[in-house]
């Protein structure tokens, strides 16, 4: 998968406009970063890379750079 | 041992019962923001749900009116009841038990063993567990009673987060002693470690109330006392490795596969557990009823609140159909129970509107 397939995949489990997001965004800096985002990134770093990743990693998330890192 | 496989017992009838108040996620959309409350429903599939904060009714008048539903429908006699379990943590008084309320109410004989199960999300599935217990130690017949119910809430109440994940819902499950009636068999586990995922940490004899008031004072102690606490990642994590592993493990041990099982009657405890809870264990989404959608999440009442509904819905012509239930929740706690029953005896929802009047008041208790 590439960068760019990666980034939309994130921008579906946040809800964010179509490239909204760059590696560098800030998760906290975003309306729409909030529990019911990071529920659904739980949900889409399952399915689609296999990885259950607990709520301590969630919350240590900073930038979208942090979510792309656990998308391989 | 976990596992346990007991043989004739038989699933007589169901019934539920919510209260007669009906709220809509979109009703908070002011309160939270259109944007979010779309959002909300999108997640976790909620777009009503029906609420006791308002009418009061509790968990346990919601399940006599589902037990009079049954025994009324199968035209039963009560004097065969010889135990009542109540499987909920909706409790009437901080004692006694809920139960022994029951068995008055329900006017049951006083040769009944009456007893609370104060799980939450696993209430139904330990309670059928236990009901069978019953039935091998010799009972004629057992009524399982399981639901939950929100506090009533002050005129004015303004939440401070969205409350549409919890609706309201109680249940009753008669369950009998027939010879040639099917096994019911399952798998029950606990999490203990991960209890701080979900709990209620304040009001009982660990942080007692009074303790808190000396550290926090009266009016910070009243706003934690018996407040919930809920992380819900870790819920989500707990869904997709303990439960599935715990699916897994059940087909292992006793063989068979989805297609053995007219359908998964899950907790509900939202809907984006649920589709991804199906896709892991690979049950087909369709044969897993979403209640939640219309009632939201009933916690101890949504395993039953989900059988009835979908063989309401969708009628079935035979008189058997092998069904799996699952539970998991607060504890943490979670098990899955195969269950026969019959399609014609899992009843329609009632309505509940009236608060039981147990005539205690200041003057007598002071």
């Amino acid at each position: 998968m590439n960068q760019k397939e990666k980034m939309a995949l994130i921008e579906e489990a946040l809800d964010t406009e179509e490239g909204a997001l760059v590696p560098d965004t800030i998760l906290s800096d975003l309306d729409e970063w909030d529990s019911i985002a990071a529920l659904s990134l739980i949900a889409m770093l399952d399915e689609q890379f296999d990885k259950t990743i607990s709520g301590a990693e969630i919350k240590a998330m900073k930038t979208v750079e942090d979510i792309l890192a656990h998308m391989n | 041992m976990a596992y346990f496989n007991i043989g004739k017992i038989r699933i007589s009838g169901i019934a539920n019962a919510v209260p007669d108040d009906v709220e809509y996620s979109e009703d908070y959309s002011s309160l939270f923001g259109e944007e979010y409350v779309k959002k909300f429903i999108a997640s976790t599939g909620i777009h009503r749900r029906y609420t006791s904060h308002r009418n009061g009714v509790t968990a346990s008048d919601l399940c006599c009116a589902a037990a009079e539903k049954v025994l009324t429908e199968l035209n039963y006699d009560r004097s065969n009841i010889d135990a009542l379990i109540y499987a909920s943590s909706s409790r009437d008084y901080l004692a006694p038990v809920t139960a022994c309320v029951l068995q008055d109410r329900l006017d049951l004989t006083e040769e009944c063993i009456c007893y609370d199960v104060p799980l939450g999300c696993t209430a139904y599935v330990y309670g059928l567990y236990l009901a069978a217990l019953q039935i091998q130690a010799g009972c004629r017949s057992v009524l399982l009673l399981a639901g939950s119910a929100s506090e009533q809430l002050p005129k004015g109440y303004v939440p401070t987060e969205i409350p549409m994940l919890s609706g309201d819902s109680g249940s009753a499950t008669l369950i009998e002693a027939v010879e040639d009636a099917s096994e019911m068999y399952g798998l029950l586990r606990s999490v203990g470690k991960k209890r701080e995922i979900l709990i209620q940490p304040y009001g009982g004899q660990r942080h007692p109330f009074w303790r808190l008031v000396e550290e926090h004072g009266l009016q910070r102690a009243a706003e934690l006392n018996n407040r919930w606490y809920m992380d819900g990642l870790e819920v989500m994590r707990f869904s997709l490795r303990e439960v599935v592993q715990m699916v897994g493990d059940f087909y292992s041990y006793f063989g068979g596969s989805t297609d053995d099982y007219d359908i998964l009657a899950c907790h509900q405890a939202n809907q984006l557990i649920l589709k991804n809870l199906a896709r892991k264990i690979k049950f087909p989404i369709e044969k897993i009823p979403m209640p939640i959608t219309e009632y939201a999440n009933t916690g101890c009442g949504s395993v039953p609140l989900a059988i009835c509904e979908h063989y309401t819905k969708v009628p079935v012509d035979r008189e058997a159909a092998e069904i799996l239930t699952c539970g998991f929740g607060i504890g943490l706690s979670l098990g899955i129970v195969k269950i026969t029953v019959n399609p014609k005896k899992c009843f329609s929802t009632l309505k509940v509107s009236e608060r039981f009047d147990d005539k205690v008041t200041y003057e007598k208790f002071h």
